[in-house]
């Protein structure tokens, strides 16, 4: 087995979301933790458990030492957003998504 | 252009409501998932990298400035200021809360828009010639018929869980500007021998991993007869169609393995039973219809005004944005101009909030109010004076809007890609960018001349690549972006489906491949051949030989 980062998104809001050592779930994908084979159990539980109180859909395992960990999608997924720049508009920004729970 | 009545605004109040009580019970945990995931689709909601992504609709591609400006206030208030226009006459938001989509149905209700059916496996939203109304080769407005067939397929209760998505397309054009021959039902309006107007109709059409071409179902279908027609069409494919596989569902898969002589058999029979009954618009309604498209009142103009024979002759930026974004208008005083959406640094498709707002303006200032949406992912100014075009062409400018792309290498079709796109295996639109870049000289642009290069960030080939002179598909190739160049596809009259010219480049080569093909055939092109006629004559050996061998000697040679 090999050392896995569990990733998903928020159900009400569609933000990227990882999860944490202490098992709870953050939007900034350096506060990732990697789990080994004993940590997953504990850590599918919560995703089974995020899942079941409705907070998080689409969740889905990293392989860190597999080639998903630096694949493009998963950086652009930690990056929160495109690598291009989006058109700028002149007015003020309006609402951003929502940080953690 | 056509207005709701009290029981569209109910109807699109309602399923509003009804979406929010579904998202409402989702959040409760009241519906799980799997059960959600089709009513948010069918209500054009997905879930893509980084959020929600809204797809709207916008019928036929016909907005009004009015209803331009509530999209820009959607995007300000419910997303991050910007939105994309798509290949199919949609728009789409890329950062929406779920929370918030139901309030946003809200919105678009207050100015007759909606979501209904731009995802899912019902009938899409029914796509149409952009110039519809104002082109100079239309046989009749084609928005009538479109509004009539979006009418019969929302919500129709026998088509709401089809096999597969199923995409309809109209053109009444010359000019085929609706890209017919890539979609499941292409309808092309045309004349009989004894004069009457009916639709030759196309089926099978389609990109994706299993591209086709579509192929004549029926030559001449009276228009009275076109929906109890399209519904027999339906029926087939809603009932033969493969559900076992995804990949196997469309319509096209279904006509590859029955022939088209066998399905149109089966059609045939089943509109025998149905011709003449209840499904066949009565023509009082056909004519309720017609009249929201009434041509607007434009006074004479002179063909050749003085103001703007002088301004082409002062200002060399504006003569070459008359001559390939001053698109031909039935009234030769008038013209349809295109606001290119293509510029160095913007995604192709995108357009600001308060870009948004100044292309309503100008269509407000220089046009009737009223905007168009392209399959090129740009939008047009329709019934514009051409003794009005150096203002426009002004205001524009000051918007950040005066590029003239139309129609040229820079005029690139891309889908949004892995930069948002949940099922992209690469990137899209940094490398449209790219390719921008390398032919950012107006001049040198020009003396290539139309040409078409769509991206496509995967196999489902959302950007087109099958479709153009140019295509490019992006792959992942051992975890690494890479992209397959295809020469010689073409949308619109004598569709084709471009080939593959040989093994994957990695991104950064690829702007230089496209600098080779196109030296290859500037060195070659006879006269004033264009790109899709040089290759017709030609083939692509010599290409071949350019890119992956040593350069344009050689394919001058062959």
């Amino acid at each position: 087995m090999s050392d896995v980062m569990f990733t998903a998104n928020r159900l009400d809001n569609g933000a990227v979301i990882w999860l944490t050592a202490a098992l709870r779930w953050s939007e900034a994908a350096r506060q990732a933790a990697v789990f080994s084979d004993d940590g997953a159990e504990a850590a599918r539980d919560e995703v089974a458990a995020a899942c079941h109180r409705n907070f998080i859909v689409a969740a889905y395992e990293v392989a860190v030492d597999g080639r998903a960990d630096t694949s493009m999608r998963e950086r652009i997924r930690a990056g929160r957003g495109p690598t291009i720049t989006p058109p700028q508009d002149n007015l003020a920004p309006g609402p951003r998504p929502a940080t953690g729970d | 252009m056509y207005r709701y009545d009290e029981f569209d605004r109910a109807f699109v109040e309602r399923r509003a409501a009804q979406f929010r009580d579904q998202v409402d019970r989702r959040l409760r945990g009241e519906l799980s998932e799997d059960e959600f995931k089709p009513l948010r689709l069918q209500n054009g909601l997905y879930l893509q990298l980084h959020a929600y992504m809204l797809r709207i609709a916008i019928p036929y591609g016909v907005l009004s400035s009015g209803q331009l400006r509530g999209l820009a206030g959607i995007a300000r208030d419910f997303d991050r200021d910007f939105g994309h226009f798509t290949t199919r006459q949609n728009i789409q938001l890329n950062w929406i809360r779920l929370v918030d989509a139901p309030d946003i149905l809200d919105r678009l209700a207050t100015f007759d828009m909606h979501a209904i059916q731009t995802s899912g496996n019902c009938i899409r939203n029914v796509t149409c010639d952009p110039l519809a109304g104002a082109a100079h080769d239309e046989i009749e407005d084609p928005r009538v018929w479109a509004e009539i067939i979006r009418q019969w397929s929302t919500l129709h209760p026998e088509f709401a869980f089809l096999p597969r998505k199923f995409k309809i397309a109209i053109s009444a054009g010359a000019e085929d500007r609706a890209a017919t021959g890539f979609h499941d039902i292409g309808l092309r309006l045309v004349k009989s021998r004894g004069d009457e107007t009916g639709f030759r109709i196309l089926v099978g059409g389609g990109q994706g991993r299993t591209p086709r071409v579509a192929r004549q179902l029926a030559h001449f279908v009276p228009k009275r007869h076109i929906l109890s027609y399209l519904e027999a069409v339906m029926r087939i494919y809603n009932a033969a169609g493969r559900r076992d596989n995804i990949y196997k569902a469309r319509i096209k898969i279904l006509v590859d393995a029955m022939g088209i002589d066998a399905f149109a058999e089966a059609v045939n029979t089943e509109w025998g039973l149905i011709k003449d009954g209840a499904t066949d618009l009565p023509e009082l309604e056909y004519r309720r219809i017609a009249a929201h498209f009434a041509p607007p009142d434009l006074a004479e103009a002179s063909p050749v005004p003085l103001a703007l024979a002088l301004a082409q002759r002062h200002d060399a930026g504006f003569a070459r944005w008359v001559r390939q974004n001053g698109l031909p208008h039935r009234l030769p005083g008038y013209a349809n101009a295109v606001i290119s959406l293509k510029s160095a640094g913007r995604p192709p498709g995108d357009a600001s909030a308060s870009e948004m707002e100044a292309i309503a303006d100008l269509a407000d200032d220089h046009g009737t109010g009223e905007i168009r949406v392209t399959y090129q992912q740009n939008v047009i100014i329709p019934h514009v004076r051409r003794d009005a075009l150096p203002a426009l062409y002004r205001d524009a400018r000051k918007a950040g809007l005066g590029g003239g792309e139309n129609g040229l290498i820079s005029d690139i079709i891309a889908c949004p890609g892995l930069d948002y796109c949940n099922l992209a295996n690469a990137r899209s639109l940094p490398l449209a960018d790219r390719i921008f870049q390398r032919f950012d000289d107006p001049q040198r642009r020009a003396a290539i001349g139309r040409l078409q290069v769509n991206i496509s960030g995967c196999i489902n080939a959302c950007g087109h690549h099958h479709a153009a002179d140019i295509g490019i598909l992006g792959v992942d190739k051992k975890g690494v972006e890479h992209y397959q160049i295809t020469i010689g596809g073409r949308a619109g009259e004598a569709a084709a489906i471009g080939r593959i010219i040989g093994p994957s480049f990695a991104e950064h080569e690829v702007p230089a491949v496209i600098g080779t093909i196109i030296d290859t055939y500037l060195a070659c092109r006879e006269g004033d051949e264009s790109f899709a006629a040089y290759i017709a004559r030609s083939g692509t050996d010599g290409l071949k030989a350019a890119v992956y061998d040593d350069g344009v000697a050689r394919a001058r040679a062959s």
